[in-house]
């Protein structure tokens, strides 16, 4: 009997779509079961993860899992991990999926394989599709030997929502702080926009934007269309945007389902972080960019004028 | 204090990347290989934490990779770390088999603080912290942008989705560290003087036998360039029409 285990992430008690991802992820191997896990205080509709495949969920809770805690998290999910034996253990290569997984496969002595797009084969012999080289090459590894652990790419896999009941066991932990090493103080949040990771829309501006000004019209693009804000290298950089905004090789790789690239000539740095997404837009005065070489829709143009115009029209 | 901080010698990020003809590794000749940036983000942090610190911290590399690896250790003692540890081995290894070869070298250092880059320009793994920290049985935080250390203490910044976590870590302790808003001082050039005369030990290395199995490595389908919906705002218009009735994704 195959058996897939799940982390099923949580923040504030909610899930996060990162855990539907996950789910779709085991159920597409078709095992025998699926366990999702989850750690938290206060956890709310666990039993509908059984809507998105598990068949079990097994919810941890502690007081002390409250704020993320990589010690305390890793050591439940490992002596859970034991009793159940699974053949192989998902998590999303999240923040805290891609911080929890190596610290899993370390404790069990197993192979693990990060920021997959996707895993083939069976539950108990995957196989593991990834980018290398923020997306300038493919890599396919085998796992020969069980369990497995595989974080998989936010957005690679889309959650998916049908009919199922999940059995909820809830163990009340009673965890002590005394021998934590390293604990999260306090969540500072940054500005109340989407982060790239998460959003199914990126617009993305460029240093043809002239200064930090010019991102005005980048930012109220992204709050027409719902989505995140990103920047080149440059641009970070220059100090116009902060750091976490960067996409590409030494920012964030990203999958979205729409990236609009303004005034962005498309260096092979950014290329590579960005060139996963389904549909890609481009918008620059220089038709002969590279980012057009790679963009399905491509304006000649100033971004000045054509931003405007484009938030004007959808707005209408 | 004694800071070492873990370097790969990997392509440098503006690289042209192709296929060996093995079809299992990337073309290893002809390019530029360069000290991992997430890893000289590391090496700045050691170096800020060394610079305030006037009884004197020791920052130490530690670099596994082939002989030509020796090109990214004399940029990293050029920035300003002290000493620095090459194991040699000549072909890649995975996570596993690295870690296992760093964290028998830093057994024998035993430093207050690890640094680490999140994880490797060329593999983007981001497993080698964890399997080191598990080994050295010490505390780990990852994708750390600021770091502060006082009284055995390191308080950190770790990058979430849309938000900073406050991490406070006791010492000796871990970090893997990702872009922040300090960028990697440039060597100076009396700093590359110095590095050629810093002492660097090689020691051969015999890897474990690797974990996971490459099958296969190979370029991503060609994005054909799409179309040219016109010029200017005239083309809004067509854009829209296309991305909600073409494209279908807004």
């Amino acid at each position: 009997m195959s058996t897939i285990l799940v982390f099923a992430e949580q923040r504030d008690g909610l899930f996060k779509k990162f855990a539907y991802e996950a789910l779709a992820a085991a159920k597409s191997l078709k095992p025998d079961s699926i366990i999702a896990i989850t750690c938290g205080d206060a956890i709310e509709g666990a039993d509908n993860l059984g809507a998105y495949g598990a068949n079990k969920v097994i919810v941890l809770e502690d007081p002390l899992f409250t704020l993320y805690n990589a010690e305390s998290y890793s050591n439940a999910i490992v002596d859970e991990a034991k009793n159940i034996d699974p053949d192989l253990i998902i998590f999303s290569n999240s923040a805290m999926g891609k911080d929890l997984a190596p610290r899993i496969a370390a404790a069990l002595e197993c192979a693990c394989v990060t920021d997959a797009i996707e895993i083939s084969g069976s539950p108990t012999s995957p196989t593991t599709k990834r980018y290398a080289f923020s997306g300038k090459i493919l890599q396919n590894h085998s796992i020969p030997t069980t369990p497995a652990v595989i974080s998989i790419r936010p957005n690679a896999y889309g959650a998916e929502k049908s009919e199922g009941n999940a059995e909820v066991q809830k163990k009340v932990l009673a965890l002590s702080a005394d021998n934590l090493k390293a604990c999260v103080t306090e969540i500072i949040k940054g500005s109340d926009q989407l982060d790239l990771t998460e959003a199914k829309i990126i617009v993305a501006g460029g240093r043809g934007l002239k200064d930090a000004a010019g991102f005005t019209i980048i930012e109220e693009l992204a709050s027409t269309l719902g989505a995140a804000v990103g920047a080149s290298r440059a641009v970070v950089d220059a100090g116009w945007r902060p750091h976490d905004e960067q996409v590409g090789q030494t920012g964030k790789v990203v999958s979205p389902t729409l990236y609009i690239a303004v005034a962005i000539s498309g260096a092979i740095q950014h290329l590579a972080g960005m060139s996963s997404s389904k549909v890609i837009v481009a918008i620059n005065t220089d038709k002969d960019a590279p980012i057009f070489q790679i963009a399905d829709y491509g304006i000649v143009g100033d971004a000045f004028e054509v931003i405007p115009k484009l938030i004007e029209s959808l707005k209408s | 204090m004694k800071i070492l901080c873990c370097l790969k010698h990997a392509p440098d990020s503006t690289a042209r990347i192709s296929i060996a003809e093995s079809g299992k590794d990337i073309q290893r000749e002809g390019i530029d290989f360069n000290p991992s940036p997430f890893d000289e983000y590391g090496i700045e942090a050691a170096m800020q934490i060394k610079d305030a610190n006037k009884d004197g911290t020791e920052v130490l590399i530690l670099c596994l990779g082939p002989e030509t690896a020796q090109h990214s250790i004399r940029k990293a003692l050029a920035m300003g770390a002290d000493r620095a540890i090459h194991l040699k081995v000549e072909h890649p290894i995975d996570s596993h088999a690295t870690a296992r070869a760093l964290s028998d070298a830093i057994k024998d250092e035993s430093p207050d603080i690890i640094l680490f880059g999140h994880q490797a320009i060329d593999t983007n793994a981001g497993q080698v912290p964890a399997y080191v920290s598990h080994t050295l049985q010490l505390p780990l935080t990852t994708v750390v942008t600021q770091l502060e250390v006082s009284d055995n203490t390191v308080i950190c910044y770790r990058q979430i989705e849309g938000a900073n976590e406050v991490v406070k870590s006791t010492l000796p302790a871990a970090f893997s560290c990702s872009k922040g808003s300090k960028e990697p001082r440039f060597p100076s050039l009396p700093g590359i003087m110095k590095a050629k005369k810093k002492p660097l030990d090689s020691i051969e290395v015999n890897p474990i036998e690797n974990k996971l199995i490459l099958e296969s490595t190979y370029l991503p389908p060609k994005r054909e360039a799409g179309a040219f919906i016109g010029e200017g705002v005239e083309a809004v218009d067509e854009l829209i029409n296309r991305l909600r009735n073409e494209a279908k994704v807004i």
